[in-house]
């Protein structure tokens, strides 16, 4: 197989449909909002009511730009909205706006990491807005097909690739980074589940030494890296068994079928609609600034993996954490406000803050409704604190998240100050090593029992008697210096106990 | 028929005189429209709420805080949202729709007190020329009912002209107000592309398109013209040049030395009726007279107007179309168990749309296809650009055209039906207009020896409504 996986080379291109993350629809004033009732997110201009014109949302323009600018595309000042015309049950005006000759974005680029720590970089053809269709549901009756269109003009954008792309593998590697890219400048939420983000892919194979190319298929709405890896392995073996069997690889549009693993021949494309693409005569050209681009350009400044590359550099901390903390442009923030307002600045502070964000805070985070860090009651100024007093001893790890749970809950700025939690509870860690033996002797004439079979080698019993002298310190005790005690009265003091 | 005033003024008048009310003017207008039901002018009529709307409006002028409009009685085209009415733009496909909303012009008619008496009959969804297309059978001149009135707007027009109000709101595509105005011894104004909101607009070809005003009386038109003019944040091609007021405007002085006008002889040639060229340019020569420069100007790619017409309105309509499927709203045809999403559009189209729509719809979707979008669409896009620049010269040397509104007064019912390409030659006057985004005027002029009126047009340069009407008013 990797014989015949030499002779050709794969030529894939993708187009990725990428809802925009806007409050309302490309074309109208309603909820873009997902999973609401049917039917309950439309009006006239989105149920293509007679007489109803559209109006282009200034949202959806700015997030496109924005990802225009990210994939280093060319911008058209001047665009042009036109009309795809077919007839579907979905498609309220019998036309889907979108843009045809003259997209607002082209001409870009991303690089994407390759094997021997190389890079590859792979064009972006054009990017263009356009409008989603409403939903058609087949399952809930067997003889009628039910309509929602709350989905129905919700703004999209289409990336197309250049077909530069020359693995399954590279395919899923790129959509991986543009999804990275989109939802961490807030383009997309890049919910694939739910269709925010969905891939076609066309794919041909080239004869290596021949230089032929063989006819190209397009795989149809995959929504997850591994269908898009998957379904573009099972079209490379289709096409070549067909190359091998001396069959033509015809124009068709393939379908996957993610439960069965299968790919499905859906139609040829001789046999599709012709769209009779024109110019949108309700809307007028859509003009953009230098201003605006300018002012998006500053608003991106570092893209995800920029500020990935440089937390390993400047912070030292591992790249597992790094790459948590660079999927949200907000979490990013928190970061490194937090990194700003420590004292002690070190590498090992860097990690704990790094550590603490992404088992904490963002663990948090997900269980809240919110899921905003913006909203997170704990600001950076009090985590940053926090994680001070845990450097210098003062507390242990476990009181340290005891204070955090309090901070979250704390319902003013002063109960959420660390210092103020930690003295109010008297939570500071006993310093004083004799006041701890004292602790400890007490114990263990409670226990005399165990402290015998301990004594006698039964090593387990060393963590049920910390865990006693732990709780009537209520945690305030280094759990290392009891251990460190307990052993030298124990085994050393012989002080007749 | 019960008279009625004709204008504006003449009501308010005979309101504050306490010689009319306006619920009396309301029964008027009623009693007309059913003593002349054989015109078939209206689809609906609003016979309930106008009355209501009358005793409220009557109650505000005697109060003194009556809007702009109170005391005018409005007839409304069916292809114009008015919300929680029937809308059904002449067609089997949308006889049983009712908008949801109203159009910007109806929202802003209605805030100043106008009153809709009802939604009139014309050509399906504005395709025609005599108003012969309807689902609702054809409207009839008043004139002579064995005649047509014009269409698109026939309905509209007839019902100003035979006393069932006193304005009303049509649209203008190609002539749909200008050519059923001159028909029935009217004025028609159509404004420039993008002064009046086109949103409520039913679409035939958005490019084109213009809300369009019949009234009697020319100060009315530009006292309506007031109120619904302006920029429209629903409408991104409305105009947001700000408003000037067109009826202060056209009471002004007029110096005729000041005016040039342009006398388009291409206008005048073959297929224009002896007494309508006679009619106009005796016009032109009592203007002359009187001291306006009267020039000869050129507009020389007049044999392109009508082909270049016709495939791009029919382009824009067949996909403006498209949304009637059977799917959301309008007539489904009755189906089979085993039919499929394939029979719903095919029957239900082939059954609710009518000939003539079905014809623009296939000649559209045809310069639509690929392989003949470029030999057509693009091509008549571009001859688009010759002509609004052949308007942009002639409007170097003359302030305004005069041409006659169309080629012949109004023709008998039937004559034109088996023969789409003469009736669409009885626009070849009124499309330029719509063509080039201009505003123009028709107006009555005189009548032929049928005693069928015969219809002046001015055309303006863009945004000049104040100046065609003033022009008009002179004129008249």
């Amino acid at each position: 197989m990797t014989g015949i996986q030499e002779k050709y080379l794969p030529v894939i291109g993708l187009e990725i449909h990428s809802q925009l993350n806007t409050n309302t629809k490309a074309f109208c004033g309603c909820s873009a909002k997902h999973n609401s009732p049917p039917n309950t997110n439309v009006c006239p201009v989105c149920l293509g009511s007679p007489g109803a014109l559209p109006v282009l949302n200034k949202k959806a323009v700015y997030l496109a730009l924005k990802a225009g600018i990210a994939l280093n595309c060319r911008i058209n000042y001047k665009s042009v909205f036109a009309r795809k015309n077919y007839f579907y049950p979905d498609l309220p005006k019998g036309y889907q706006i979108t843009q045809y000759e003259t997209p607002l974005c082209y001409d870009g680029s991303i690089e994407i990491p390759v094997q021997n720590n190389l890079k590859k970089r792979i064009g972006i053809e054009r990017i263009h807005i356009e409008e989603d269709a409403g939903k058609s549901i087949h399952e809930i009756s067997e003889t009628e097909t039910l309509l929602d269109f709350n989905r129905c003009g919700i703004p999209l954008i289409e990336i197309v690739t250049k077909p530069e792309i020359n693995s399954p593998e590279e395919a899923a590697v790129l959509a991986k980074k543009i999804r990275r890219i989109l939802t961490f400048l807030n383009i997309c939420d890049g919910n694939m589940e739910e269709g925010s983000l969905r891939f076609d892919a066309n794919i041909s194979l080239k004869h290596r030494d021949k230089k032929e190319q063989y006819g190209k298929t397009e795989i149809k709405n995959l929504n997850s890296f591994k269908y898009l890896k998957d379904a573009l392995n099972l079209e490379i073996q289709r096409q070549k068994y067909l190359i091998e069997s001396e069959n033509k690889i015809k124009h068709n549009t393939i379908n996957y079928d993610a439960t069965n693993k299968k790919i499905a021949v859906l139609r040829t494309k001789e046999e599709e609609e012709d769209y009779r693409y024109f110019p949108e005569p309700d809307l007028i050209p859509l003009t953009v600034t230098k201003e605006l681009i300018a002012e998006i350009k500053n608003s991106i400044q570092e893209l995800p993996e920029d500020k990935k590359e440089r937390f390993l550099i400047q912070y030292q901390i591992p790249e597992s954490k790094a790459d948590i903390l660079t999927r949200n442009k907000m979490i990013c923030e928190y970061f490194e406000n937090t990194i700003n307002l420590l004292k002690i600045k070190n590498t090992e502070q860097f990690k704990n803050t790094a550590n603490w964000i992404v088992r904490e805070v963002i663990r948090e985070l997900n269980e809240s409704i919110s899921k905003n860090i913006d909203d997170f009651p704990v600001k950076p100024k009090h985590l940053s604190s926090l994680l001070d007093i845990l450097y210098t001893g003062k507390i242990n790890i476990m009181t340290a998240k005891e204070v955090f749970r309090i901070m979250i809950q704390a319902k003013d700025e002063k109960e959420k100050d660390p210092e103020y939690i930690i003295k109010s509870h008297n939570f500071y860690q006993i310093q004083d090593e004799s006041e701890i033996e004292d602790i400890i002797i007490g114990i263990l004439k409670v226990y005399t029992e165990e402290t015998n079979k301990y004594r006698s080698g039964e090593h387990k019993i060393e963590g049920f008697l910390i865990g006693k002298i732990m709780k009537l310190t209520e945690g305030r005790a280094n759990p290392e210096t009891v251990k460190k005690i307990l052993k030298k009265i124990v085994f050393e003091v012989q002080s007749g106990i | 028929m019960k008279p009625v005033p004709r204008s504006l003024s003449e009501i308010r008048d005979l309101i504050k005189e306490g010689k009319i009310t306006l619920p009396n003017l309301i029964n008027s207008c009623l009693e007309n429209i059913k003593s002349q039901k054989d015109l078939n002018a209206f689809i609906s009529v609003f016979e309930k709420d106008a009355m209501q709307n009358a005793e409220i409006v009557q109650k505000k002028i005697i109060g003194g805080k009556a809007g702009k409009l109170a005391g005018l009685v409005i007839s409304v085209k069916d292809v114009i949202s008015v919300k929680d009415r029937l809308m059904t733009c002449g067609s089997k496909m949308l006889s049983n729709y009712t908008a949801p909303y109203n159009a910007t012009a109806i929202e802003r008619i209605l805030k100043e007190d106008a009153i809709i008496i009802g939604k009139t009959n014309c050509d399906e969804f504005a395709m025609g020329s005599s108003n012969e297309n309807s689902y609702f059978g054809a409207v009839r001149n008043p004139f002579d009912s064995k005649r047509v009135p014009g269409g698109s707007s026939g309905g509209s027009a007839v019902s100003v002209a035979a006393g069932m109000c006193t304005a009303s709101l049509g649209s203008d595509t190609g002539g749909s107000v200008r050519q059923p105005a001159s028909f029935c011894g009217i004025t028609g104004l159509k404004v420039t592309y993008g002064r009046i909101s086109r949103y409520g607009l039913t679409a035939f070809a958005s490019s084109f398109d213009s809300i369009g005003i019949l009234a009697n009386d020319i100060n009315d038109t530009a006292e309506i013209l007031n109120c619904i003019s302006g920029y429209d944040e629903n409408d991104i091609t409305s105009s947001k040049k700000p408003v000037r007021d067109y009826y202060k405007e056209i009471q002004k002085e007029i110096n005729p030395k000041d005016i040039i006008i342009g006398y388009a002889k291409e206008a005048f040639e073959t297929g224009i009726q002896d007494e309508i060229r006679e009619t106009i340019l005796l016009k032109l020569e009592e203007l002359s007279k009187r001291g306006y420069r009267v020039k000869e100007i050129s507009l020389p790619n007049t044999d392109y107007i009508i082909p270049v017409y016709y495939i791009l309105t029919s382009a824009e309509c067949s996909s403006n179309l498209s949304r009637y499927d059977g799917v959301r709203y309008g007539y489904r045809a009755e189906l089979e168990a085993t039919d499929g999403i394939e029979e719903m559009y095919t029957r239900t189209r082939s059954e609710g749309f009518g000939e003539e729509v079905k014809r623009r719809i296939m000649l559209g979707t045809y310069v639509l296809s690929s392989g003949y979008y470029e030999q057509y669409y693009k091509k008549a896009q571009k001859a688009r650009q010759l002509i609004i620049k052949d308007f942009g010269n002639a409007f170097k040397k003359a302030d305004y055209i005069i041409t006659p509104t169309t080629p012949t007064t109004a023709f008998k019912i039937s004559e034109k039906t088996d023969n789409p390409l003469e009736m669409y030659m009885s626009d070849i006057l009124t499309v330029s207009a719509n063509l080039a985004g201009l505003p123009a005027v028709s107006i009555p002029a005189g009548k032929d020896k049928n005693g069928l009126p015969v219809g002046l047009q001015i055309t303006g340069k863009k945004f000049d409504e104040a100046g065609i009407l003033r022009l008009a008013k002179y004129i008249l």
